[in-house]
């Protein structure tokens, strides 16, 4: 049995105003891949995670993670194997240290404390930000939250790792400090971005989101590279691809 | 607007004292949660006409705030927020109260001094508060809490709310700065605009209050607070509790202003 991974079946999700955020959504990700999911603002990417995590139920479809049928009942078991990073760092950053919200998730495992400690130690080395423990997380930068907030999550150990936007709002020296420690994880990957150049660098496997159903799925460069098919889905090709703006030389 | 977002910065600030090495900052939290309880009932239990027996009771919050360093004027502009509440509460007393006193030939409703010895006592209590936080941190006060065997949902409501408060500030900060911003010639917000900026507000914090929430519940959270102990209880921390709950024992029971003026 692989915890490690996602399988989704005919998911459709409507939300209660009405709009239909999610139609007929399947596909099945294995252990220790790395998926982009790309889409136009609107296009379901959010309500797609927020279904993975069981924070919302599909109205029709099925959910596995591992061999786990998400429902009501198995939301404790199946939230231990994810561990998903908002888009908005605040949002997960609510102790009053870096080091107490590292240490949140082990805590309510009810680990003891020696554990805690070398769990959250351990998090906060592999995202380069130990000398941050004890800052009080509303005194960080951007980029500072955002890796946080990641310590905040892998400390869980969890064995699939879903991102939200990870590199959204940061320079970009920030930025390659978070792709880079991304690339080093060996967790099962989905991020959504709308920074199309990381996914190309990221991730092998790319699922593009349009009006709440899929119409691409499969390798990230034959996606991301057609012209003619990432216009029609609202997005643009990834800048490395595009003409070089200093000598127009095409590419 | 940038005042909110000050006195943001400002109160957690406060709960940030509570870090610095010192020795009040170091006693055991239960100590100096049960002691500023005691502080705050003996207060309350005073007579509605007591000025000068409280007059000693201006002592704890004075060296608390000296062996501390806590910052006097952070402090009181805190206290000052809270002192409209207290006026408004006691300001119909010089007039509801209709015995006459006199005090050195003047003669005035006794509602008077029923109004200053509410302010005295309200502003002995808050400060009190203020400085429990500013000496022991939230999280402490909790643990403290949850020593005493107060149920773990009173803690976590208190824990919440406490949290919430900075999630209303930082989306209050947000719309007065968005409003000051396209309202140049303005000094504050037109009444018409209150109460969708009111409902805007509240509507913001609930949903920001459930992403924080659900952050809470992905990562195993299950309403349930669990006390990590932190350090037993030392002989430093029973002498520092019995000192001071005698002390207020002791000026409680003897009006001490009054007897030092006997006895000069």
């Amino acid at each position: 049995m692989s915890h490690h991974k996602i399988e989704l079946k005919e998911v459709c999700y409507t939300y209660p105003d009405g709009h239909q955020a999610l139609e007929n959504i399947s596909f099945l990700l294995g252990h220790g891949e790395a998926v982009g999911i790309v889409g136009a603002n609107g296009a379901g990417k959010s309500t797609l995670l927020s279904i993975l995590t069981g924070i919302l139920f599909p109205q029709k479809g099925t959910v596995r993670v591992g061999d786990i049928p998400v429902n009501k009942k198995t939301l404790a078991e199946v939230r231990r194997s994810i561990g998903l990073v908002f888009q908005e760092p605040d949002d997960q950053l609510f102790m009053t240290s870096v080091y107490d919200d590292v240490a949140f998730g082990p805590r309510n495992y009810r680990l003891d404390e020696a554990e805690v400690n070398s769990r959250v130690m351990q998090a906060l080395e592999e995202v380069g930000i130990t000398h941050l423990k004890d800052r009080p997380p509303y005194k960080l930068s951007g980029g500072e939250k955002r890796l946080a907030a990641i310590a905040a999550v892998i400390s869980m150990k969890p064995d699939i790792l879903i991102m939200d936007e990870p590199t959204a709002s940061l320079d970009p020296k920030a930025r390659r400090k978070v792709m880079n420690i991304l690339k080093g994880f060996s967790h099962t990957k989905i991020i959504t971005s709308h920074d199309l150049d990381m996914i190309m660098d990221m991730c092998v496997r790319t699922i593009v989101l349009k009006n709440g159903k899929i119409v691409a799925d499969g390798n990230t460069l034959d996606i991301l590279s057609n012209e003619k098919f990432m216009d029609e889905c609202g997005l643009e090709i990834p800048l490395a691809l595009q003409n070089c703006p200093i000598c127009k030389a095409n590419k | 607007m940038s005042d909110i977002m000050r006195s943001m910065f400002n109160v957690k600030h406060l709960d940030e004292l509570s870090r610095q090495k010192n020795l009040i900052n170091d006693m055991h939290p239960l100590a100096k949660l049960i002691i500023t309880l005691v502080y705050i009932c003996t207060l309350a239990s005073f007579d509605r006409y007591e000025i000068s027996g409280l007059l000693p009771f201006v002592l704890y919050p004075m060296i608390v705030i000296m062996v501390c360093d806590i910052p006097f004027g952070n402090l009181i502009k805190r206290v000052l927020i809270v002192e409209p509440f207290i006026i408004v509460a006691g300001i119909l007393n010089p007039i509801f109260d209709k015995n006459i006193i006199e005090i050195g030939g003047f003669a005035f409703s006794s509602g008077w001094l029923t109004f200053v010895s509410l302010i005295l006592k309200s502003t002995l209590m808050v400060t009190a508060g203020f400085l429990l936080i500013a000496t022991t941190g939230i999280d402490d006060i909790a643990r403290a809490l949850s020593l005493m065997r107060i149920p773990s949902i009173f803690v976590l409501l208190f824990l919440l709310t406490y949290r919430y408060i900075f999630v209303l500030m930082d989306e209050a900060g947000r719309l007065l700065k968005a409003y000051a911003l396209r309202a140049p010639d303005q000094k504050g917000v037109k009444i018409k605009v209150w109460g969708s900026m009111v409902g805007q507000l509240l509507i913001r914090t609930y949903n920001r209050a459930q992403t924080i929430y659900q952050s809470m519940i992905l990562k195993g959270y299950n309403g349930k607070y669990s006390i990590t102990i932190g350090r037993g209880f030392k002989l430093l921390d029973a002498a520092y509790f019995v000192a001071w709950v005698s002390f207020i024992v002791v000026a409680r029971a003897i009006n001490i202003p009054l007897l030092i003026a006997a006895l000069i």
